[in-house]
């Protein structure tokens, strides 16, 4: 696995941040909970940035190019379904993992009918119920389902969706710590920078190193899903309960850093927490989502980057330099 | 409180009397409609919502349970056990968070009776029994963590001081009649600080709502141009704000506190309710979550006994200051928790008010816990209170 993305789809990737920054950047999020209308300005910059051409099924480049969009959206709190856009189904429909007991997708109001799935695979159309109704997730909708006879969800689908919705969390995790570093260089109490107290700097290399680790661990999921020689569900689903973990503490920290301002929705951190709400808890809330990745362990096990060929070999290399 | 006291006794069970008062207020509750009154503010909307929460406080006043930690004179008097049983028994009868209440109840009482002069009592405590409500102006946009640096500045004038500065993040201003100012009328830092009983509807004042995460408009910034401030309405002598300040927030801090510890230790049932709902897989992981939390609930109930206990002979701003450190990082870790347990479920939930802190209302309750990490003293900043004032570590770099 390379360990950094390839230079154009990077390139790609700023191309989709300066067109939506352009179209009004976290803004367009505090304005669609006003005029939803505003969520349409964010569909069209990422539709003439090429949204709608990209399919992440057709091979690892084509996936990375939308696991970068998804990361760009996710770092704007893009005011769309991002994921479910790049992975509809022929006929158009968004698609979207859901829980069963409790169907919630965010931005249902997007579409009139989603082709839903649940984690085992199951499929569904949705429809919009009613909305949940609560300022920390303000576009996410209760839905309707109704069982499809169709085949099971292809298993690529469910890992891309669990994998895209990762990226899009790293991209809301890169942002808030982004957020967090500006303000505490230029927040000054006790005659200095926030940044100039140890306990400052020493949390925010934490929350660095922590987005660091997911970054890589999202591209090997997606890796696994196009080139693993197993299956990568839990790889899919490590990449989501990491991002679960580590973006729900960056946000969190990042507001502490912004004192009552990061309470205050005059300031994007707080816009950003809000909204990313959903993706931090769709399908599965973490404790659930740990739940499937043991039962997925137990069931797949888990190759990881160092597959037990790979670590038999390794240790026999060591035995020969030895 | 003595290594030999039981833990209810701490709690105040031991006194007599006790389950009467219990039984008086549960029976109020019931005829007053608590819940009812709960439900009623989480529908209306802000004005109306201020409206509901001065009619059901008269009605505590009235009955004397609205301010039962006052002095006797000012129509409390109550023991702590007794203002615990009070407290207990209103939460769990479902009544409404005054939240608009709290700052003239506790904070401008506390200032009032430990610093203020008789007149500027029989001004204000009673107008407060009969509805009025209060803000903080402390904070100002270059001076949070740091106070002491605030600006807004108080020049002498005729009868008085003139004026002028900009606070922030002032909950409840914009339904609050009085603001209790901190200016400066000195030189820098913390000796050139005075205090002020600002009247909110002076010239020159003007109050703007700032809308926050839950889609409220609790933060007000405060704009003061030049407003008239009587001399009379100074608390203590000039330049003495700071530690007036000081001794007053830890009183205020100590009792609330007694009050959340209650309200956490009675809103456990909604986790213990959300356990039970459990399916038996995820049950052995909801057990073992309330079990920490119960440990650590009860471990906070003793502590604010602990402090209250101290505090008789003078408050302790550090050790106060350790009980809202508990409390905060405790609250947030509880509704996080119940949020996490509840699932999807705790989403699907309009309620943007709630009647308590912790109401079951998980994502309600997961929102409104953001805040106690930050109010009234960031816990980044009580934490240095506690390394240096309670272990004497040598002061940071925050002076």
């Amino acid at each position: 696995m390379r360990t950094t993305m390839p230079e154009p789809i990077l390139d790609f990737g700023r191309s989709v941040d300066s067109a939506l920054q352009r179209a009004g950047g976290i803004g367009l999020a505090r304005d669609a909970e006003a005029d939803y209308a505003a969520a349409d300005l964010a569909l069209k910059a990422l539709s003439q940035v090429g949204m709608y051409d990209i399919d992440p099924r057709d091979d690892l480049d084509s996936a990375a190019a939308a696991a970068e969009l998804c990361r760009v959206a996710g770092a704007q709190a893009a005011p769309c379904p991002v994921v479910g856009i790049i992975l509809r189904d022929p006929a158009d429909k968004p698609f979207a993992l859901v829980s069963d007991e409790c169907p919630i997708i965010d931005h249902a109001a997007a579409a009139p009918l989603w082709r839903a799935a649940t984690l085992s695979g199951d499929v569904y159309e949705a429809r919009v119920v009613q909305r949940t109704g609560s300022n920390l997730s303000p576009f996410a909708m209760k839905v309707g389902l109704t069982r499809l006879d169709d085949e099971p969800a292809s298993p690529q689908d469910v890992q891309l969706a669990l994998a895209l919705s990762a990226f899009q969390l790293l991209g809301t995790g890169q942002q808030a710590l982004e957020l967090a570093i500006k303000h505490t260089r230029e927040r000054e109490q006790f005659g200095r920078p926030l940044s100039g107290f140890q306990v400052i700097r020493h949390s925010v290399a934490d929350l660095s190193v922590g987005l660091e680790g997911l970054a890589l661990l999202c591209r090997f999921a997606l890796w696994q899903i196009f080139t693993g020689s197993s299956d990568a569900l839990p790889d899919a689903l490590a990449a989501k309960h990491e991002a679960q973990r580590v973006v729900r503490n960056v946000l969190r920290m990042s507001q502490q850093f912004h004192g009552a301002a990061g309470l205050a929705d005059e300031y994007d951190i707080s816009v950003l927490a809000r909204h990313a709400q959903p993706a931090l808890r769709l399908p599965t809330d973490m404790t659930t989502t740990l739940g499937h990745l043991r039962a997925a362990i137990e069931e797949r096990g888990f190759e990881g980057l160092y597959a037990p060929e790979h670590a038999h070999r390794a240790a026999l290399t060591t035995g020969e330099a030895r | 409180m003595s290594l030999h006291d039981t833990g209810q006794e701490v709690a105040g069970e031991t006194e007599t009397g006790l389950d009467d008062l219990a039984q008086e207020v549960r029976k109020w509750c019931a005829v007053r409609d608590a819940t009812g009154w709960a439900a009623r503010m989480a529908a209306a909307d802000p004005q109306a919502r201020a409206d509901l929460q001065r009619e059901w406080f008269l009605r505590l006043a009235e009955q004397g349970y609205a301010y039962p930690h006052w002095p006797a004179a000012w129509g409390g008097g109550r023991s702590r056990a007794e203002q615990l049983v009070i407290a207990r028994e209103l939460i769990r009868g479902g009544a409404p968070r005054l939240d608009l209440h709290f700052v003239a109840l506790y904070h401008a009482a506390a200032t009032l009776i430990v610093a203020g002069t008789p007149e500027q009592r029989e001004t204000h405590l009673p107008a407060i029994r009969t509805g009025r409500r209060w803000c903080q102006g402390f904070s100002e946009p270059e001076a949070g963590s740091d106070l002491a640096s605030l600006r807004c500045r108080a020049v002498p004038a005729e009868g008085g001081y003139r004026v002028t500065g900009h606070k922030t993040w002032s909950t409840g201003a914009a339904h609050a009649d009085m603001c209790l100012l901190l200016a400066r009328t000195g030189g820098p830092g913390r000796a050139g600080i005075s205090y002020f009983l600002l009247d909110l509807a002076s010239p020159g004042v003007e109050v703007r709502p700032i809308r926050n995460a839950s889609g409220q408009e609790e933060f007000c910034e405060i704009f003061c141009n030049d407003v008239f401030v009587p001399e009379e309405s100074r608390v203590g002598a000039e330049n003495e704000g700071w530690r007036i300040a000081n001794a007053t927030l830890s009183e205020e801090r100590g009792l609330t506190m007694l009050e959340r510890s209650e309200e956490m230790a009675t809103g456990m049932q909604h986790l213990v309710r959300l356990v039970a709902g459990l399916a038996p897989g995820s049950r052995e992981e909801g057990l073992r979550i309330l079990g920490r939390y119960s440990e650590r609930v009860e471990a906070f109930r003793l502590l604010v006994a602990r402090v209250l206990d101290a505090s008789v002979e003078g408050a302790d701003v550090a050790a106060a200051s350790i009980l809202k450190l508990v409390y905060s990082e405790l609250l947030q870790d509880i509704s996080d928790a119940g949020l996490s347990l509840a699932g999807l479920d705790g989403h699907v939930d309009g309620t943007s008010w709630t009647g308590t802190w912790q109401s079951g209302h998980w994502f309600a309750d997961y929102l409104g816990s953001w805040e106690w990490t930050i109010g009234g003293g960031a816990n980044d900043v009580l934490r240095n209170v506690v390394g240096e004032r309670v272990l004497g570590l040598p002061r940071g770099g925050t002076r």
